[in-house]
């Protein structure tokens, strides 16, 4: 699904260049639950965006599902993303005046999907994270856990291929954290991709293989086998 | 402590670049308009105050009484000041004043120019005035025939840089000696002139001055001591009118009484006829309330960009407070800053303002002679200093004190946000800027569209290529119809005519007897009259609509033909006009001398300028006559037209020389002060629009910039660049439509307001209105679309991380 070949991202300031990815090489296959581990500043954040289109980068190869990423257009890259990708965020990133019913629903605006049919979607995506009861709550009003769990919602909705995840239990207590790395692990188990930085052993320990990176050097995979 | 002060202020403004720019520019356009206005009311309102002695001068002003109604004239009878002086030994000195209004050709040597501001005074008028000479001496340069003093205006054009005293000018018949050189007469003159020549010589007896008492030629000026002597003088006069003016007045039930003005008062006093083109200090008000508006409007701007910059700064107020800065460190810092930026804007300004007075020609559209070298300096930095320093205190004030209350630590941490409030009152203050801007297009479209029907309504004559000469005395006049003889041979000449009167510049009022529809019963009304020569309507191009035009052997009949207007016909309700009896001119025992009887209806024609209605008109014939001779010329050949009229003038009338003005230009002048006030507002529009704009543009911007983050979200879940740039302007939307809505009906009462001093004016056409919302609304979803773009356009990811 993902073929990264020797990409570097380079960031240029008007004195200094910084070296946040150098020559990354990376494959990963539909099905997989990929963490990404590694020191503060290694480029884990920088390389997830990468992968979902969201930064673009210097040198190297981009493949996603046969495709070259560096020679699309904005718009079809916008649109691989809408069709394909859900992000979860370390900060949750819900938009503060909509409802939790409203922020699950805004991706299936985004796509053109008809109002009966949101409904549809987001009431059933509200009971997969249980919280039918919330729906009309700004996020405000709800726990770190529970915003996150908003956040998943949002980003499967629209029944993403592929998840990435940043640091998605980094704002919350261990009990919270557990929680969404349950459904993070029974979403992989339906046949969703997930990527996942992260800097919890435990939490990588929910994935099958771990990617490390050191001063934006991939330094080792290792596969977890799970029983 | 004051020097690291400035300098970190320097150095906050160097670092932000474009914000300090725009913040400067922005400042200085309001800054300059409100200069350049505060140097045009200084003007105005400075009407003739350059005169020294203008508080012991005043201008004798007359006013007619004929049965029962009042005439009020500014000039008065060249024989009235001398009598006066002899009659009232406190009347220190007087002076008289006449404008030759037409085109003189003055010639020196290879130089040869058509003046238009010539007059006649007498020759103690420079003394009297207290005028300084550059050269000449005051007291003697008028007392010689055939002098002539002249500005430096007129100096420069015929003679350079030389000394012009005792250098000749000549026009076609006279030969003039410069006695005398005068600084130029300032624009904010009433009486202007660049000339003067020395031409009266009172030789009337006593019966001629008497009899001359009740004519209207020239502007009379007294010097009096004090007011009080002013009050005195119109007190005593009556007796001057027992002793001179009685028994010609109940001759033909007439009264006649005196008004004084002082010099400097005149212009923006009462409107009298034959006066000079007087000033409205309404107009002047609503200046500075419109240049008080442009002042506010860039400060809201400065205001708001302030506050904007304000919230970006929350992280390094917080880590000032945390390494020790107090709330007044925080709050000098953000109040010399914004002293700084207006104080550039100030400066700016002052050089955009020499900049547009000396390279543009402004004052040339105004006819003013602004400039910041005429003003007291005291009073200037007095006004610059209070406009500026009100800005940047009002506009730092806010930013200031919200800023000196940021919590340190957690301002580090990031997460505190400044001013959620302030949001609101920016949206207001801009939904403000954007309703004036609105407005004042508008009322710009709706002056320009009135200036336009001005100067293009059908006037019932066509004013176009028509040239003026005035014809003075009975020799010019006799030669008039050999003249137009000769001029029918020529191919550049059309038509011509005389008549007494000219449109636009008043016509004759007298009591006529005029016959009733039923027949036999007459009425006596004063009713406006012009007396003209054959031909008069086919060189006016007039259309005679019933009956017809006035023919050779009318001259010859015993009951003269006359003509009316549609006007007339309608309010003396006659069905039948043609054949109607009217009489006119009242002997000593009362009975009417002339009797006349209509042949013919014109077409309504406006003699008057459009400010006024047409009124009722009669025409009557008379050949030989004084007044003004009317030629109508070929327009694709005017140079050729000019020189084969000339040279027939000179051959048949060489004693007067060829001069002339141009009908439609003798109209403009009635607009004038309504051309200028239009091209004001223009000017005061451009910079409405592009000073809102850059409301609009820092409102956009600051809004986006707070939604940067949402945009991000929004982008990662899907939403396309359409649909973020409706999102923001979703929100901008109701603001604009609001400002839109209020603007509109602000605009139809200013355009009501400025057009009820018109008495024919283009209809308020909806379209202009509906324009200029629908141009405005445009205009602002592509500012807001822009801002929306960019931060749309950007990498989801770097709006993520701008949190």
């Amino acid at each position: 699904m993902i073929q990264l070949h020797h990409l570097s991202k380079i960031y240029k300031s008007d004195t200094v260049e910084t070296h946040a990815l150098k020559e990354i090489s990376l494959q990963v296959e539909e099905g997989e639950f990929v963490s990404i581990m590694g020191p503060s500043g290694c480029g884990k954040t920088t390389l997830l965006n990468i992968i979902g289109l969201l930064d673009n980068f210097n040198r190297g190869l981009y493949i996603f599902d046969s495709k070259e990423v560096k020679e699309l257009a904005e718009r079809e890259s916008e649109k691989i993303r809408k069709d394909n990708i859900g992000f979860v965020f370390q900060n949750f990133n819900l938009l503060d005046e909509l409802t939790v019913y409203e922020n699950i629903e805004l991706p299936l605006i985004y796509l053109g999907v008809k109002s009966s049919e949101r409904k549809l979607r987001v009431t059933e995506i509200l009971e997969r994270i249980s919280l039918g009861h919330r729906s009309g709550h700004f996020p405000y009003q709800l726990s770190g856990g529970q915003q996150q769990k908003v956040a998943i919602g949002r980003a499967i909705v629209a029944k993403p291929r592929l998840i990435l995840a940043d640091e998605p239990t980094g704002n919350l207590d261990s009990e919270q954290g557990s929680e969404i790395m349950e459904m993070l692990t029974a979403l992989n188990e339906s046949g969703t991709t997930i990527i996942m930085v992260t800097h919890s052993i435990s939490d990588a320990a929910y994935s099958s293989r771990l990617v490390k990176l050191m001063d934006g050097h991939l330094v080792s995979e290792k596969s977890f086998l799970h029983v | 402590m004051f020097r690291a002060r400035l300098k970190f202020a320097f150095r906050a403004l160097l670092k932000n670049k474009t914000y300090s720019l725009l913040n400067i520019v922005g400042l200085a356009l309001g800054l300059s308009v409100s200069l350049i206005i505060f140097l045009y009311l200084n003007s105005e309102f400075g009407f003739d105050k350059h005169v020294p002695n203008h508080e012991t001068i005043y201008r004798v002003e007359g006013e007619f009484k004929i049965n029962n109604e009042i005439e009020q004239f500014a000039g008065s009878s060249r024989a009235l000041a001398p009598l006066l002086a002899k009659e009232y030994d406190y009347i220190d000195d007087y002076t008289r004043l006449y404008h030759i209004d037409v085109n003189v050709r003055f010639k020196s040597k290879n130089k040869s120019h058509y003046e238009e501001d010539i007059a006649i005074a007498d020759n103690n008028f420079f003394e009297v005035f207290e005028i300084p000479m550059l050269k000449g001496d005051r007291k003697t340069c008028l007392k010689e025939p055939q002098s002539l003093v002249v500005t430096q205006h007129f100096a420069q054009r015929y003679f350079g840089e030389t000394n012009p005293v005792g250098k000749q000018v000549s026009t076609s018949n006279h030969t003039y000696t410069v006695t005398g050189l005068i600084a130029n007469w300032p624009s904010n003159s009433h009486h202007k002139f660049d000339a003067v020549l020395s031409a009266f010589n009172d030789t009337l007896d006593l019966q001629e001055q008497l009899n001359s008492l009740w004519q209207v030629n020239v502007f009379t000026f007294l010097k009096l001591p004090s007011s009080d002597q002013a009050d005195r003088l119109v007190a005593d006069f009556p007796g001057f009118y027992d002793k001179y003016m009685r028994p010609m007045g109940e001759s033909f039930g007439g009264h006649f009484q005196i008004q004084l003005s002082e010099l400097s008062e005149i212009h923006f006093g009462r409107s009298l006829q034959y006066d000079r083109k007087g000033g409205d200090k309404s107009y002047l008000y609503a200046f500075a309330a419109i240049s008080l508006i442009v002042l506010i409007l860039a400060g809201i701007n400065f205001v708001n960009m302030a506050t904007a910059r304000g919230m970006k700064r929350v992280k390094e107020a917080g880590l000032r407070k945390v390494l020790g800065a107090n709330k007044a460190e925080i709050r000098w810092l953000v109040f010399l800053e914004s002293f700084l930026l207006s104080f550039a804007s100030l400066f700016m300004a002052f050089v955009l303002v020499e900049l547009v007075l000396e390279l543009t020609p402004f004052n040339e559209v105004l006819q003013k002679d602004l400039s910041l070298s005429h003003i007291n300096t005291g009073l200037l930095a007095g006004v610059a200093l209070l406009l500026t320093s009100s800005v940047s205190v009002l506009s730092a004030w806010y930013p200031a004190f919200s800023l000196s209350k940021v919590p340190g630590l957690s301002a580090i941490r990031g997460g505190y946000q400044l001013g959620k409030r302030s949001v609101r009152m920016r949206r207001i203050l801009v939904g403000f800027q954007f309703c004036i801007s609105v407005a004042v297009v508008i009322t710009a479209l709706g002056m320009y569209r009135q200036m336009n029907y001005v100067s293009n309504k059908d006037l019932g004559f066509n004013k176009e290529d028509i040239l003026l000469v005035s014809v003075e005395d009975s020799v010019t006049a006799s030669r008039i119809p050999k003249i137009q003889e000769q001029l029918a041979n020529s191919p550049y000449v059309m038509a011509s005519s005389t008549s007494f009167s000219v449109p636009g510049r008043g016509l004759g009022r007298s009591v006529f007897s005029l016959e009733s529809e039923v027949g036999g019963l007459f009425e006596q009304k004063v009713i406006d009259n012009m007396q003209v020569s054959l031909g008069y309507c086919t060189t006016m191009e007039m259309e005679v609509v019933e009956g017809r035009d006035f023919k050779r052997k009318d001259n010859l009949s015993e009951e003269k033909a006359v003509l009316v207007n549609q006007k007339m016909v309608e309010e003396q309700g006659w069905e039948q006009p043609i054949g109607k009896r009217i009489r006119w001119g009242f002997d000593e025992s009362g009975e009417e001398m002339f009797y006349g009887t209509v042949v013919g209806v014109v077409a309504n024609f406006n003699a008057h300028s459009l400010h006024e209605s047409i009124k009722p008109t009669v025409l009557f014939l008379k050949d030989n006559q004084l007044g003004t001779f009317h030629i109508r010329v070929d327009s694709e050949h005017l140079k050729k037209a000019l020189v084969s009229i000339e040279k027939v003038w000179a051959k048949h009338n060489p004693e007067n020389s060829f001069q002339f003005s141009f009908l439609n230009k003798t109209l403009a002048n009635l607009y004038q002060e309504e051309q200028r006030q239009s091209q004001l507002i223009l000017y005061l529009t451009y910079m409405a629009i592009f000073i809102s704009f850059l409301g609009l543009t820092g409102l956009a911007s600051f809004t986006t910039g707070l939604r940067t983050r949402e945009i991000g979200i929004r982008k990662v879940l899907g939403a396309d660049v359409f649909q973020m740039v409706n999102l923001i302007f979703k929100e901008m939307f109701t603001l604009i439509v609001l400002s839109i809505l209020l603007a509109l009906p602000l605009a139809y009462l200013l355009i009501k307001a400025w057009l009820s001093g018109f008495a024919f004016s283009a209809s308020l056409n909806p379209l202009i209105f509906a324009f200029s919302a629908l141009v405005a609304a445009l205009l602002a979803y592509l500012i807001i679309s822009y801002h929306s773009l960019k931060v749309a356009r950007n990498k989801p990811v770097d709006t993520l991380k701008y949190e």
